[in-house]
């Protein structure tokens, strides 16, 4: 370190024990600005979407009428809002417009996984996913 | 084992035509779902990465199915019932059709009543 760095070091230490210079001046401005939040990909977010859920003992269908830009990772079923979300792999999280009551909580209790089906038109898409419950 | 379906107000046929017939995919292949997924005769489907794409043939239903449908914010549930051999997309289009509150045609009070 030579003089001038030296004495620029002291100066400001000196500026900071006066309080003429505060901690919070040495933080660049905008430096807490979210520019590296990543948007996920895939439909993330509220869905309008039509859908219908499919129960027969253990066995679930989920169907909804929207083709996933991202593939569906799993479902889970927020029990606070009775909303059902389907996560994808590249982190978006849709949110269906389709809540369920909470008399499903007896059904849905043993349900591991269910049949995932999604698309608009007759052309669908089928994957077999986890299920998860959130409880309140 | 009592099927139940509860679904969105507004739905399509398509949407609960594709639930039905995965439904009955599933009955079918028991632990070996989804391996075998597309034996369902009404079922073309072909692995797609991590999933299936699949074209329902909406007249391909193996048996009889009944089932309650509960509506978001509806009251009760509605008996749908579908026939095999008959095309599955106009019998849902026709029984959800029915379900559509006081300005549908099973909602409308009879005269004089």
């Amino acid at each position: 370190m030579g003089f001038g760095a030296k004495l620029k070091s002291l100066l400001t230490a000196f500026l900071y024990k006066l309080g003429i210079w505060k901690e919070s001046e040495r933080i660049p401005h905008g430096s807490d600005r979210p520019d590296n939040v990543v948007i996920p990909a895939g439909s993330h977010g509220r869905l309008e979407a039509d859908a219908v859920i499919l129960s027969e003992g253990d066995r679930v269908v989920l169907s909804i009428g929207h083709d996933f830009a991202d593939v569906p990772s799993w479902v889970e079923w927020d029990m606070r809002t009775g909303r059902l979300s389907v996560a994808q792999m590249g982190g978006a999280l849709a949110e269906l417009r389709l809540e369920l009551p909470l008399f499903y909580k007896e059904r849905m209790k043993n349900v591991k996984r269910l049949a995932l089906v999604t698309g608009q038109g007759h052309e669908k898409m089928m994957h077999y996913v986890a299920f998860i419950m959130r409880e309140a | 084992m009592t099927m139940t379906a509860y679904a969105t107000k507004e739905l399509k046929a398509e949407t609960l035509a594709a639930a039905v017939l995965v439904m009955e995919a599933y009955r079918g292949q028991g632990d070996n779902f989804p391996g075998n997924f597309d034996t369902h005769p009404a079922i073309k489907s072909q692995a797609a990465g991590e999933g299936f794409s699949f074209t329902a043939d909406m007249s391909g239903l193996l048996s009889p199915v009944a089932f309650g449908l509960n509506r978001q914010g509806g009251v009760q549930a509605q008996i749908v019932s579908l026939s095999s051999g008959k095309p599955l997309d106009a019998q849902i289009e026709k029984a959800i059709g029915r379900v559509g509150g006081p300005s549908g045609p099973a909602g409308k009070p009879k005269p004089g009543v």
